[in-house]
């Protein structure tokens, strides 16, 4: 097949630069916008007033903007009570909706925007930042876009897309499984802040001078987050169930040629996923290894049964269970880059130290 | 003119052709999609004059540029292109001029052409425009796993049609 033939269509040399003498007009027509004073763009409550638009605006602040690669953006990791945290959510992620372009990309950017819900509500409480206002704000935007993600999963179900369904499923399931653990030990922090009086000053830098503690929303958060996770795992379950119940006629042979990437993709993420654990796993407690070690476990039995129907040509079922083998290992890694994340600032930002988690685990377990 | 937009103007140079052929894949119609390039690019621009944060420039502008197409779709909903593919028309323009190709270069662009939305972005941009699985998948909003099925279902059904 020729396809570097097709590479000869293009524009010619003199319609090229046409199209960009248009542009440089453009550009210098439309220039980058200049920072605007603090006080005009920061409101109390930020999440829901603010109406900015992408059409040329008169208030906007700018951000540093690099082109390809990874780097992170002044914007992108703000969070509620920052002067750019309206940009965020107003333009940033407006923009990343409004390109999602088909089904499951618009599903998959809505778990993403939950997600993100999720990891601003514990970075504020790894701060002791998470006011019972913002608390709520968060968490109704977190259960907004939770509903949304249900909603289009219904949606291919519907349409008896249940490929979709349960790949939309899993990635929701990989994200929550990933917070779950780390809410958790936050939960278990607001319980012990608030079952123990005793502790050091140092442990509870919060308290007012008549000793009331003012800490008790810096952990709380009322996510059903558990319910979510088992909520979702069973749509998962049942999505690709009715998946591989329908086998249209030649079906098997279509497989067959992706089921070979995915096994790559599956040997690759466990082997990512297990040299990330090895790295980190001093600095794991030992509930949370045991947890990541029974995953990666799992993870591994996925690929030897992967390959067992392969053999056995039964290629669709093949990719189910090495698409489960790549989600678990996925979840490792995002557990463990959660885990340490939190971990290390909530140690450094209130002080505790390894007996202090004891008590914890052993006031409020955390399985 | 600053650096911004220095490398802004950089950017098209490098990306141009490749958004162009991504245009006209889908419209069939040179000046259709010369004009379509070029909305990309400053709708682009916009974004970023807004202070819109983009990781990935080329990623960005073909989901710009395919929003547009989708948008000029939607305005010729008469002149549907699906629907002349589904009677076997041949949508290129009348002419036949603007794209000088070879016979059998044609057909893969007749093949290519009924592949759905989906499938053809995919084949395009691993095997003409070499963009890498993980690339497709920001253009494309999806996972890489799903980005490799469409590219190898993409190829199978081309391949078929083209027997």
């Amino acid at each position: 097949m020729n396809f570097p033939e097709i590479k000869n269509i293009r524009l010619s040399k003199e319609e090229k630069e046409q199209i960009k003498n248009n542009l440089r007009v453009f550009v210098e027509k439309h220039p980058v916008r200049n920072p605007a004073p603090a006080r005009l763009v920061w409101q109390r409550s930020l999440l829901t007033n603010l109406k900015i638009n992408i059409k040329p605006m008169p208030l906007v602040i700018i951000l540093a903007l690099v082109f390809g690669g990874s780097t992170t953006w002044a914007a992108e990791q703000s969070l509620p009570g920052d002067v750019l945290y309206p940009v965020k959510v107003n333009v940033n992620e407006r923009v990343v909706t409004a390109l999602a372009i088909g089904e499951e990309a618009k599903a998959n950017a809505e778990v993403k925007l939950a997600e993100k819900r999720l990891v601003e509500i514990e970075e504020l409480s790894v701060r002791g930042q998470l006011d019972a206002e913002v608390k709520e704000e968060l968490e109704a935007a977190f259960e907004e876009h939770a509903s949304k993600v249900e909603d289009r999963i219904q949606k291919f179900e519907e349409k008896e897309n249940f490929k979709a369904a349960a790949d939309v499923a899993a990635n929701f399931e990989v994200s929550l499984r990933a917070h779950e653990d780390v809410l958790k030990r936050l939960a278990a922090l607001a319980a012990s802040d608030n079952a123990d009086t005793q502790m050091p000053s140092d442990v509870a830098p919060n308290r007012r001078a008549d000793g009331d503690a003012v800490i008790d929303a810096k952990f709380e958060h009322s996510l059903k987050v558990a319910d979510r996770l088992k909520t979702t795992e069973a749509i998962r379950i049942k999505a690709e169930t009715k998946f591989l119940e329908r086998k249209p006629e030649g079906d098997d042979e279509k497989h067959a040629s992706v089921v070979r990437e995915v096994l790559k993709d599956a040997e690759n993420a466990l082997e990512r996923a297990t040299k990330q654990y090895r790295e980190h796993q001093a600095k794991l407690d030992a509930d949370f290894s045991a947890k990541m070690e029974a995953s990666l476990k799992a993870a591994g039995e996925g690929i030897v049964q992967g390959k067992a129907k392969i053999q056995a040509e039964a290629y669709r079922e093949a990719v189910v269970t090495l698409n489960r083998s790549i989600n678990l290992s996925k979840e490792v890694l995002a557990s463990i880059d959660r885990y340490l994340n939190v971990d290390a600032k909530v140690r450094t930002n209130f002080n505790l130290d390894k007996t202090i988690d004891k008590r914890i685990d052993k006031m409020v377990p955390l399985r | 003119m600053n650096n911004l937009e220095k490398e802004f103007l950089k950017a098209y140079d490098k990306l141009s052709d490749a958004i162009f052929r991504h245009c006209y894949f889908r419209v069939f119609d040179k000046e259709k999609a010369k004009d379509l390039t070029q909305d990309a690019f400053t709708k682009t621009w916009e974004y970023i004059a807004a202070g819109a944060a983009v990781d990935n420039l080329k990623a960005f502008i073909y989901r710009v540029a395919t929003n547009l197409i989708i948008d000029h779709h939607r305005k010729h909903k008469d002149i549907s292109l699906e629907g002349l593919r589904e009677d076997g028309f041949e949508p290129m323009s009348q002419d036949h001029r603007d794209i000088v190709v070879s016979a059998e270069l044609r057909k893969v662009i007749e093949g290519i052409n009924k592949l759905d939305d989906e499938y053809r972005d995919a084949v395009m941009m691993r095997h003409v425009e070499d963009m890498s699985v993980k690339d497709i998948a920001k253009a494309a909003g999806v996972s890489e796993n799903v980005v490799s099925v469409r590219i190898h279902r993409g190829l199978a059904k081309l391949k078929e049609l083209l027997k």
